[in-house]
C-alpha cells in the first residue's frame, strides 16, 4: 500500500449516540493532505452525522476531532470554518432571499466577522471582484445577479461549492454532490472537483452513488450502522467481500 | 428591527431606558444634551445587548413574548422607584442649548430631523457593511450563516444592541422635546404604534420605517375625532396590512417602488 502523507484530519474514535440511538460507533479516519476521501454507506449509515460532528454541528458522545493537529470537536461551527473546513448541505441550502454575488460576498467576510472588523463595508472593489472570480470558476458568472432560490438544483449546488470556496478552505466536505443530478451535470461536476483538488484542496465526499466516488477518491472509507466496515483504495474496497455482502450487493461486483 | 430576522415588541422599553437616561443626567447632574443624548444611546446599546444575550435562545414568537415581557419589566421599574420619578415622572428636563441659545418648537423639529439624518446615515452605512451582510444572512439561515463563518450568536446580540440604540435615542430627543416624562410614555400600547409604524411601512428597510412612521403619526391627527380609539386603529391597520400586503409599503419587494421604477424606467425609453 503506498504510504500516505501527512493526515490533515483525524477522527479518534468518534461515537455519538442520539438518545438511546448509536449513530456513530469508534469512527477513526485519516484524511490526508490533498487527497480526496471518499464516504460511501447505505442510508442512516452515520455519514451525514460525521461530517456534521467535523463541522462542529454536533458534539461527539465520546473520542476527539484534530484538524492540522489541533483539537476542534466541541468548537463552534463558525470557528472551524474559519480554520479552513467548508462544507456543503446534503439538500442545498442557500441564502434564497440574497442574489448569488450577495450568497458569495457573506461567505468571503471570515476575516472581517471576528472582533470588530464587521464595521468595515464590504462593497470594496477587490471583494466584489473576488466573488465575482470564484463564480467563474463554479461556472455561475451568468447567474450573479439571480435570487438564489431561482437556480436549479444542480446550480444550487454549484453556489454551495463557490460559498464554501470563498472560505479559502483548506478542506472541503461534500455531501452528496451528485444527488439528484443527471450523468451530464455530475460529469461536470465530477471535472470541477478534480480541478479544485489539483489546486491544493483536500476533499471529502459523501456519495450514494458508487462509481462516481470510486472514480473521484483516492482512499475510501465504507461506513455500516455507524462502525467501519472497510477502508482502502477504491478498487480495493468495492471487492472486499464485507462491503459486498452488507452494502453494494453482488451485482455490483459481476457489473 | 427586522434586520436579523428578531422581532422586538418592547421597543418603548428601550425608547423609555433613553428617555431616563437623559431625564436623570440633565437634571440630577445638571449634564448638557450633548452628553445626555449620546449616554443615552450608549446606556439603551449596553441594555440592548444584554437582554440580547438573555434571549439568545429564542426565535420568534418566543422572542416577541420576552420582549413583551421585558416591557412591563421596565414600565413597573420606572413607577417603582424614586431615581425614574416614580409615579409622578421626572419634571424639568431642559431644553438643548446651542451657543446659549434654548432650541424649541420648529428649531427643535429642525434638529430631530439633523439626527434622524445621521441615524439614517448610519444605518445606511451598517447595511452596506459586514455587519449587514451577517445580519441579512442570518435571517435568511443560522446554519448556513454558520457554515460562513459568522458568529450568529455575536450578530444576533448586535442588531438587538443597535435596534435598542436607536430606540434610545429617539427616547432622549422626546424627554428633551417634552421637558416632561412619566413611567406609562413608555408602556406596551407605545410598542404597538412602534410595530405599527414597521409593519406599515415595511419591516426591514430603512425607507419603510421612515414612511411607516410618518403615517401612522399622521393619520390620528388628519382623523382627530377618532382619537379615542387609535389604539384599535393601530391594531386593524397592523391586521390588514398583514392581510394584504405583509412586505409593507416600501418593504423589499413592494409595489409602490415597483411602481416608481417602472416609471423611471419608461421615461428613459422615451426619452
Amino acid at each position: 500500500m503506498k504510504l500516505l502523507p501527512q493526515s490533515i484530519l483525524e477522527t479518534d474514535s468518534v461515537t455519538k449516540y442520539f438518545g438511546g440511538i448509536r449513530a456513530l460507533y469508534n469512527v477513526s479516519i485519516k484524511v490526508a493532505e490533498g487527497s480526496i476521501t471518499g464516504i460511501i454507506g447505505p442510508n442512516g449509515a452515520g455519514k451525514t452525522t460525521l461530517f456534521k460532528i467535523i463541522a462542529g454541528f454536533l458534539k461527539p458522545t465520546k473520542g476527539r476531532v484534530f484538524f492540522e493537529g489541533e483539537r476542534i470537536d466541541g468548537k463552534p461551527p463558525h470557528e472551524v470554518a474559519l480554520r479552513g473546513i467548508a462544507f456543503t448541505f446534503q439538500v442545498p441550502r442557500g441564502l434564497p432571499k440574497m442574489t448569488v454575488i450577495d450568497n458569495i460576498i457573506a461567505a468571503l467576510g471570515g476575516y472581517w466577522y471576528r472582533g470588530i472588523g464587521f464595521i468595515r463595508t464590504r462593497t470594496r472593489r477587490n471583494i466584489v471582484d473576488k466573488a465575482y472570480t470564484i463564480a467563474e470558476k463554479v461556472g455561475l458568472e451568468e447567474y450573479t445577479e439571480r435570487l438564489a432560490e431561482e437556480l436549479p438544483l444542480g446550480l444550487q449546488k454549484r453556489l454551495e461549492i463557490a460559498r464554501a470556496l470563498a472560505l479559502e478552505p483548506k478542506l472541503v466536505m461534500l455531501d452528496e454532490p451528485a444527488a439528484g443530478m443527471s450523468a451530464e451535470e455530475a460529469e461536470e461536476l465530477k471535472q470541477l472537483i478534480k480541478s479544485l483538488n489539483r489546486e491544493g484542496v483536500t476533499i471529502m465526499l459523501i456519495e450514494h452513488n458508487v462509481p462516481f466516488a470510486v472514480e473521484l477518491s483516492d482512499y475510501m472509507y465504507v461506513l455500516h450502522y455507524g462502525e467501519i466496515l472497510s477502508e482502502g483504495k477504491p478498487d480495493e474496497v468495492v471487492s472486499d467481500k464485507k462491503v459486498i455482502d452488507a452494502y453494494l450487493g453482488a451485482g455490483y461486483a459481476r457489473g | 428591527m427586522g434586520r436579523a430576522g428578531q422581532v422586538n415588541l418592547g421597543q418603548a422599553a428601550f425608547v423609555g431606558v433613553g428617555a431616563m437616561t437623559s431625564a436623570i443626567l440633565a437634571t440630577k447632574y445638571n449634564l448638557s444634551f450633548w452628553v445626555c443624548l449620546p449616554a443615552a444611546a450608549i446606556v439603551s446599546f449596553i441594555i440592548g445587548s444584554l437582554i440580547g444575550v438573555i434571549s439568545i435562545r429564542l426565535r420568534h414568537d418566543f422572542l416577541a413574548i420576552t420582549t413583551i415581557g421585558f416591557n412591563f419589566i421596565v414600565v413597573y421599574i420606572f413607577l417603582y422607584y424614586e431615581l425614574f420619578g416614580a409615579s409622578y415622572g421626572i419634571i424639568g428636563i431642559p431644553k438643548p442649548l446651542i451657543m446659549g441659545l434654548k432650541i424649541r418648537g420648529f428649531a427643535y423639529a429642525l434638529l430631530s430631523w439633523a439626527i434622524l439624518g445621521l441615524a439614517i446615515l448610519l444605518a445606511r452605512y451598517l447595511d452596506r457593511s459586514w455587519m449587514g451582510i451577517a445580519f441579512e444572512s442570518i435571517r435568511e439561515d443560522e446554519d448556513v450563516s454558520e457554515s460562513i463563518g459568522i458568529n450568529v450568536k455575536k450578530f444576533k446580540v448586535l442588531a438587538f444592541a443597535v435596534g435598542a440604540m436607536y430606540g434610545g435615542i429617539a427616547g432622549s430627543l422626546l424627554a428633551h422635546f417634552k421637558g416632561y416624562i412619566v413611567y406609562s410614555d413608555f408602556s406596551f400600547p407605545y410598542s404597538i404604534m412602534i410595530l405599527s409604524m414597521s409593519i406599515v411601512g415595511g419591516i426591514d428597510t430603512i425607507a419603510g420605517a421612515i414612511a411607516g412612521s410618518f403615517i401612522v403619526i399622521m393619520l390620528p391627527e388628519i382623523f382627530r375625532p377618532l382619537m379615542e380609539y387609535r389604539m384599535i386603529m393601530y391594531s386593524a391597520l397592523i391586521i390588514v396590512m398583514l392581510f394584504v400586503r405583509p412586505q409593507g409599503l416600501l418593504g423589499r419587494e413592494s409595489i409602490v417602488l415597483e411602481k416608481i421604477r417602472a416609471i423611471l424606467i419608461e421615461t428613459e425609453k422615451t426619452r
